[in-house]
């Protein structure tokens, strides 16, 4: 698990430093940093992928771009060494990128996604969810032939969510590719291709959360896309349930970043971590933990939501002075 | 002293701050907040006007505000929106001590405030001093009664970039509360009243 992390002059950050929990909530208006922080953990754990221009703050090569994570095996590092041809200057400790590996980083497109697919060869490691929805058939038909139980977890779930869905059919169009279609309890049955964006995210949240390999990261920015705001507590259901997973798989840790105050609703502010992203009248991007002691005061009578809403960023942090 | 004022929008935002330091006859320093959306249909959360109202306390702390102001609109709600929120209030008062709040409703609407002072009307809108106005009480909507005189006014013509928020907002300026004739009609003179009454410096 990452503990913490530290960033210097990495796009819209001059320097910034915070802790990280088993699940993190980033907010903030747009433009306030969240996709360059979620983009600075994924170059981090890339060690070796060279800085792109966009990586400079302002664009200017002078600047020497630092990220820094400590996770609970040891530290990474990686930073922009001018004498190196481009090479950035990486240093990582035994065993710390293996603490956070495999990872994945999820930005939903709004289409929705495929979810037949190839099924790759057969093999008794169960393969994984990819970050654009591949690996989804794949999973279901190992699932469907491996391990009934996980498979009819994730029904459950989609029946929470969807009227009238019955059941997932996994069906072998060929050797290698195989077709997910729902069933619906009047018998109908509508192919992946039919179904709405919202619906195929569920089953692609559904599906990661309930995989025997999950990632031991996920990174996702805006998960409540497409989705309906009386579902969204499914979503979270599904953060809450990778980061203490029920079953035999190892614990996910989630950092996602949201614009909704509905999934804000469903944080658990004890547990979980809110970290608030601010413009500076500087023009530097601010990141702070949100105010939790009078944030729990405070629920009692609104939800974490609505406070946000409310209150809007300054109101989620310790004001400056307090 | 430190005012937050709740109303409805950027309509209230423009209007409302100047209203209530003419109430109170001095400068005032003020943070506005629309009223508080709140999305929760959770039962053990409360009656919404208390939630409502427990939000622009909340508010008033984080901005340093010793007291609050607070405008609904009546709209076709019958008094019912400001029954619910004094009742609110007594209900919150009963359990907390908190900063003192001042609550009105603008009947219908708060541009029935406004055009209630008919010199006021004349003078920001730049008619004749001969221009008759209609009365609050004889029009079925201030607020369109309003629109339409702006909209035929000298001033239009003369700004015509000018937004009608802008506008409301030298109407405030210009108004004088003691002009109003159906002040108790249209809810400024309890709204009036409260302000005086419960936030006035001592």
């Amino acid at each position: 698990m990452i503990k913490s992390i530290r960033i210097r002059d990495f796009r819209c950050f001059n320097s910034v430093q915070t802790g990280l929990r088993p699940l993190t909530v980033l907010i903030g208006p747009n433009d306030s940093g969240k996709s360059s922080f979620l983009e600075a953990i994924r170059s981090v754990l890339q060690p070796t992928v060279e800085f792109g221009e966009n990586d400079f703050p302002n664009r200017d090569r002078s600047k020497q771009p630092t990220i820094e994570i400590t996770t609970d095996a040891g530290k990474v590092s990686k930073s922009f060494d001018p004498k190196g041809g481009g090479k950035p200057r990486t240093t990582t400790e035994s065993g710390a990128l293996e603490s956070v590996t495999p990872f994945l980083f999820v930005q939903l497109p709004n289409s929705g996604m495929r979810l037949s697919g190839n099924i790759g060869p057969d093999s008794d490691r169960a393969p994984t969810v990819e970050s654009n929805g591949g690996g989804i058939a794949a999973v279901l038909d190992y699932l469907a032939r491996r391990d009934r139980d996980r498979l009819f977890e994730i029904e459950a779930a989609m029946k929470r969510q969807i009227a009238n869905f019955r059941s997932l059919e996994i069906l072998r169009s060929s050797a290698n590719e195989c077709t997910i279609k729902f069933r619906y309890k009047d018998g109908t049955l509508q192919p992946d291709t039919a179904l709405s964006a919202g619906a195929r995210f569920l089953l692609f949240f559904a599906t990661l959360a309930t995989q025997p390999n999950p990632p031991k990261l996920l990174l996702i920015e805006e998960p409540e896309t497409g989705v309906h705001p009386h579902r969204l507590s499914e979503i979270m259901k599904f953060m809450h349930s990778l980061i203490s997973p029920p079953n035999s798989a190892g614990a996910t840790q989630v950092i996602l970043s949201t614009h909704s105050p509905y999934l804000l609703d469903y944080v658990d502010v004890a547990n979980d971590q809110v970290l608030v992203f601010r413009n500076a009248e500087s023009g530097n991007r601010t990141v702070t933990p949100a105010d939790v002691d009078e944030l729990k005061f405070h629920l009692s009578d609104f939800k974490l939501g609505e406070l946000w809403f409310n209150l809007r960023e300054e109101g989620m942090v310790k004001a400056e002075g307090a | 002293m430190k005012l937050l004022i709740v109303g409805e929008g950027d309509r209230d935002k423009a209007v409302l701050p100047h209203l209530v330091s003419k109430i109170l006859d001095r400068e005032i320093s003020h943070s506005f907040e629309p009223w508080a959306r709140l999305n929760s249909e959770d039962v053990r959360t409360g009656p919404k006007y208390v939630r409502k109202l427990k939000m622009a306390l909340i508010q008033a702390h984080k901005s340093g505000a010793t007291a609050v102001a607070a405008v609904v609109d009546n709209d076709d709600s019958k008094g019912a929106r400001l029954t619910a929120l004094r009742e609110a209030r007594m209900l919150i008062e009963q359990n907390t001590v908190g900063p003192p709040m001042a609550l009105g409703h603008a009947d219908p609407h708060l541009e029935a405030w406004l055009l209630d002072d008919e010199k006021a009307v004349r003078t920001t809108l730049a008619f004749a001093t001969n221009r008759a106005i209609r009365g609050v009480g004889s029009v079925k909507s201030p607020k369109e009664e309003l629109n339409r005189l702006w909209e035929e006014s000298p001033r239009r013509r003369d700004n015509p970039s000018e937004s009608s928020i802008d506008m409301l907002a030298a109407l405030s300026r210009e108004l004088s509360i003691d002009r109003c004739n159906q002040s108790i009609r249209t809810g400024l003179q309890d709204f009036a009243d409260e302000v005086r009454t419960r936030i006035t410096p001592k």
